[in-house]
């Protein structure tokens, strides 16, 4: 099947998803599947348990599509938080089976710092760039809480942060985003500037 | 209350409510929030864009006989399992796993920003750069135009003072014309140029002479035409014509009687000396 992403207007593909026309679903899988397989992969790491959880979280959104509508936000939104809780409740069921959590955390750290060189596909805007300024403890958090499914209280307890400490740094570390992404906009425009002028 | 939401919105409850690790007790207060305060969820938008951008960073191609595979568990294997589109599909998806989705599936708020992602971002900055190139470009055509504008303006200033001289010229030769003082003198073509012409306006009591419609054989090089007027039996010079423009204000007299032009080496004849060329045209006042 084609890999293209197709254009379509947001609302005319939901319809489609909710009358679970084989055509919608079919696009909704070439527009996204790379986004919500990058999160996935990240999450529970291992191609395999990826696979499983892209699945599961189809038919998540198959089963769900009709009660979703745009009061929920976006379409984007809605099934990659739909991948993104899929794939951490995997996680958490074999971490609480297994009950490894502390070895996980660290072993999870340095797996994100290992892995970053090979996984950010999507760099050809230069974003890479951009979130390589993040400072660790704020990407700790973002990892931890984003991709990890974790509590802030959890975070405190396992880190020995004061719950205070967490919330304010999880609040920086998005500030801090949010902040890159306008001022990579600028960098963006500025470079077209150069060029045009 | 403004200041209260404003410490609210500090106080990182909100980015725990999107991360999806905000107590039941605050998710509750959040949605009672966005109904009432707009602000709020402009701030939740822009929280869940920057952590969804951030997310896409990880985008990752899946492998390519997963699309096929799920496309067959969704419809293939539904045509017998699941069959109708009610929903009741058994599938490996716990209830526990429906509670967390405080934000997407239980989420009851007004639309949401659509933008998202940082491709939506980038779009708009390249098309407020394509804006304000588009309006640098236009700047530079306008100074273009307006030094254009310019060069114009004081070409048409040359132009006015042009005409503003060809009018008083006209109206003087008018005057002249119309002046019933004037004479009008026909000097006619002699043996060496039988077809020249020019006339004389010659005005006795201004004692002006002017010489008009000239219509002379062309003046060879080195040569020049010059008129005489015959005063006292004696040919006296009347001036060198330099052109053969409208109307030529020539040397006064009152008491011509002949005028004549005769072609002379440049720089013409004195009057003690007399004309020493050929007489092309000549007349009796």
């Amino acid at each position: 099947m084609s890999k293209r992403k197709t254009i379509i207007a947001e609302d005319a593909l939901v319809a489609l998803l909710q009358s679970k026309d084989q055509r919608g679903f079919s696009i909704l899988y070439d527009n996204y599947s790379s986004a919500l397989y990058g999160v996935i992969l990240k999450i529970v790491r291992s191609e395999d348990i990826a696979a499983d959880v892209m699945q599961d979280s189809f038919v998540k959104i198959w089963k769900n599509i009709e009660g979703y509508n745009r009061s929920k936000g976006t379409l984007f939104t809605w099934i990659l938080n739909i991948a993104r809780n899929t794939a951490i409740d995997r996680i958490r069921s074999q971490e609480f089976q297994n009950s490894q959590r502390n070895q996980d955390i660290d072993s999870n750290i340095n797996f994100i710092d290992n892995q970053e060189s090979s996984q950010f596909d999507v760099d050809a805007i230069g974003l890479k760039k951009v979130v390589e300024h993040l400072r660790p403890e704020h990407q700790q958090m973002i990892e931890l809480l984003y991709f990890k499914g974790y509590t802030q209280a959890e975070v405190a307890d396992e880190f020995g942060i004061p719950l205070g400490t967490v919330k304010t740094r999880v609040k920086a570390a998005i500030v801090q985003l949010r902040q890159y992404f306008v001022e990579f906009g600028l960098v963006l425009l500025l470079a077209i500037l150069d060029k045009w002028i | 209350m403004d200041m209260n939401i404003k410490e609210y919105i500090e106080s990182g409850i909100l980015e725990s409510y999107v991360l999806g690790v905000a107590t039941a007790g605050e998710s509750a207060e959040v949605e009672r929030l966005i109904l009432e305060y707009p602000v709020i969820q402009q701030e939740l938008d822009a929280i869940r864009n920057s952590l969804e951008t951030y997310a896409l960073q990880y985008e990752k191609e899946p492998p390519a006989f997963l699309k096929n595979k799920i496309m067959e568990s969704l419809f293939s294997e539904q045509e017998g399992v699941y069959n109708t589109q009610t929903g009741s599909i058994p599938q490996p998806v716990t209830e526990t796993t429906e509670s967390r989705e405080v934000i997407s599936l239980n989420q009851n708020t007004q639309s949401s920003a659509p933008q998202r992602s940082i491709f939506k971002m980038a779009a708009s900055w390249v098309l407020l750069a394509l804006s304000i190139s588009a309006n640098i470009w236009f700047f530079k055509n306008w100074k273009n135009s307006e030094e254009k504008v310019l060069a114009l303006e004081s070409q048409n200033q040359v132009l006015a003072k042009e005409g503003q001289t060809l009018k008083a010229s006209y109206q003087e030769e008018v005057a002249i014309l119309q002046n019933p003082d004037v004479k009008i003198i026909q000097l006619s073509g002699q043996p060496v140029a039988p077809q020249a012409k020019a006339l004389i306006y010659f005005d006795k009591t201004k004692q002006e002479v002017y010489l008009s419609a000239l219509s002379l054989p062309e003046v060879p090089q080195g040569k020049q035409y010059q008129l005489w007027a015959i005063v006292d039996g004696k040919p006296v010079d009347a001036g060198m014509i330099d052109s053969k423009g409208n109307i030529l204000k020539m040397k006064s007299f009152s008491n011509a009687v002949v005028f004549a032009i005769s072609l002379e080496d440049t720089g013409g004849s004195t009057t003690e000396a007399g004309p020493k060329g050929a007489v092309y045209v000549m007349g009796a006042v």
